[in-house]
């Protein structure tokens, strides 16, 4: 948190080093949220790096109101949201996901994960997009039921279900693609 | 059918590395950007309307010479309430008011007992810092009594500096010692981080600072600390020292640096302070910090008793000399040259006469005594300290090279130049 604060106090002072190190920090956290979310990798990198132009634009004007970290992936999600209703009812891309991995480095894990994340990113995909921002949010991101209920003006309640119908019916797809 | 824990798993361990490609377009695009919104501070000011535009007007006015007097009258600046995710409210107010009222809170406090760690030598001054150095653990107690008596300790492992309530000491382990029948107040010998007891003067010094010295930028700010609301205040000191300058980035009071106060904002007391020093490589490093603070706490009269070796060695006022003249007219470097060479020769009683001590402590007998000079640099002065540096490189009789710089002062009564540091 320090160090974010700092990072900030020298952003809005023009450090370049301030600015390029926020980037290398949040980065991969936000393509991963946005890459989940959208299931589009190409699309996923548009998002991220207007959030951050976006996010330099504001300079001085920007009023951080929670932690940086947040910040960044409330303005991620925002973008997502406006692409998917830009998109509406269009089916998600599918075979576009061979950029989400595992964060398990170990070699011969790598295949292994690699084929297994595939799977998980396409069962992902086929979600409603409500289930799926929700369980991205508490499962990839960490934010708690009551942040997100707050942030889309639900109840905590709705959010538990929603999360709970999304994982049972992701649970379901990937039981059937391995029936396959 | 997958267990749902695995499955949970699996997504916490989703991962997407940004390729090459984008890293390079989006850092050209943020850093073009960044440039492009680089503008004059003071066009800025216009567009400045309210308290709640955040913390940079302060730094607006006071760079504004119109507005200069009017912020010497009152502080305007942004209070940003934050943190829970998705929080929308930001709430404004003066810091002027939240430094008052942290100054008022601890008007009425009788004891403080600080936990603190910086980047400094265990025996050395409590000042001197260094940005490679360990972090060194110091205590610090201060209580004043029914009666008004004050006391205050400040420890590290190689040093502690004691008023007692009448005589001021200060031991540097094992035995070396310096008294002042005087009760001196906190910061005396070189104790920075002992001025952080005195919280009420502390933070009226911030607030004064603030309010006159353009050189210290604050600003304020609220953020949830483990899920609890906590006031931040950031200041950022210029110290106009030049790079080139030896005693730069050794001392905090001589080093760029950035502090930042912890407050509770329902007690308004001070609860953690941090110390950042601006690096000339543009790294900010962690360079002090109070790890804990006590408040009203009964602390044991133990505290303010000095156990005090049998063999201690006392610092004095050097006297004059019978032959105080030949050594008033030494230059710093025959200074130095002679020193070391009663040392080479382990002729304590000419060395003596370089030392402000009743004796020659054992441990400088041991290490000096039949060294031999290397080489030595050019004398330098470095403001603000009134005397010379020597650098040196010796080799001990045990045949470690040491290269140091060795301080001399001669603002003494006896008007010779004495050994003050770099030992």
């Amino acid at each position: 948190m320090i160090e974010d604060r700092l990072l900030i106090w020298k952003f809005r002072r023009g450090s370049k080093e301030a600015l390029a190190r926020i980037y290398e920090k949040y980065a991969a956290f936000l393509l991963t949220l946005a890459t989940a979310l959208l299931n589009d990798a190409n699309t996923a990198e548009d998002v991220v790096h207007d959030c951050f132009v976006s996010f330099v634009q504001l300079g001085t004007k920007l009023k951080l109101e929670g932690s940086l970290k947040a910040y960044l992936a409330t303005s991620v999600l925002n973008r997502v949201r406006d692409n998917i209703r830009s998109v509406k009812r269009k089916p998600l891309a599918s075979g576009n996901t061979d950029v989400v991995a595992s964060s398990e480095k170990g070699p011969e894990l790598a295949a292994v994960c690699s084929e297994e994340s595939r799977q998980l990113s396409k069962a992902i995909a086929e979600l409603p997009y409500d289930q799926r921002e929700i369980i991205i949010l508490r499962l990839q991101s960490g934010i708690n039921f009551v942040k997100i209920a707050k942030s889309q003006n639900l109840s905590v309640n709705t959010i538990r279900s929603r999360y709970r119908y999304g994982l049972d019916k992701l649970r379901s797809i990937l039981n059937s693609e391995v029936k396959k | 059918m997958r267990p749902a824990e695995k499955l949970k798993k699996l997504i916490k361990k989703l991962y997407v590395a940004p390729s090459d490609k984008m890293n390079q377009r989006t850092l050209d695009d943020i850093l073009a950007a960044q440039e492009k919104s680089k503008t004059p501070v003071l066009s800025k000011v216009e567009g400045a309307k309210s308290a709640s535009s955040q913390s940079n007007i302060w730094r607006i006015i006071m760079k504004s010479k119109i507005t200069k007097l009017t912020a010497a009258a009152i502080i305007i600046m942004a209070v940003v309430l934050s943190v829970t995710l998705f929080d929308k409210t930001i709430p404004t107010a003066s810091a002027a008011d939240v430094l008052q009222d942290a100054i008022d809170a601890v008007s009425d406090i009788w004891s403080v007992h600080m936990k603190t760690r910086m980047r400094t030598l265990p025996n050395d001054n409590f000042s001197v810092i260094g940005l490679k150095f360990d972090f060194v653990d110091i205590e610090m107690w201060k209580r004043t009594d029914k009666n008004g008596l004050e006391q205050w300790r400040v420890e590290k492992s190689g040093r502690v500096l004691l008023m007692d309530g009448q005589n001021t000491t200060m031991l540097i382990r094992p035995n070396y010692g310096i008294i002042a029948e005087k009760p001196y107040p906190l910061g005396c010998y070189d104790s920075w981080s002992g001025r952080l007891l005195n919280v009420r003067d502390l933070l009226d010094n911030e607030l004064q600072k603030a309010k006159n010295d353009p050189s210290h930028e604050a600003s304020l700010w609220h953020e949830k600390v483990e899920g609890s609301d906590k006031l931040m205040l950031e200041v950022d000191v210029k110290t106009g020292v030049s790079q080139d300058s030896y005693l730069r980035n050794k001392f905090i009071m001589l080093s760029d640096h950035l502090k930042i106060y912890q407050f509770d904002p329902k007690t308004k007391l001070l609860e953690a302070f941090q110390v950042y020093l601006h690096a000339d490589d543009g790294n900010d490093i962690l360079i002090f910090e109070v790890t804990d603070i006590q408040y009203n706490q009964e602390i044991d009269d133990d505290v303010f008793v000095l156990d005090l070796p049998e063999n201690m060695i006392w610092h004095g006022k050097p006297k004059k000399l019978p032959d105080n003249e030949k050594y008033e007219n030494m230059t710093p470097i025959e200074v130095v040259t002679t020193f070391f060479q009663a040392c080479t020769d382990q002729n304590w009683e000419e060395a003596i006469k370089f030392l402000p001590t009743t004796e020659i402590p054992e441990r400088i007998k041991n290490n000096l005594g039949g060294m031999e000079i290397i080489s030595l640099g050019d004398p330098f002065q470095s403001a603000p300290y009134p005397g010379w540096f020597i650098p040196y490189e010796i080799k001990l009789k045990s045949g470690q090279i040491l290269k140091r710089t060795m301080s001399i002062r001669n603002d003494n009564s006896a008007k010779r130049f004495m050994v003050d540091g770099g030992l």
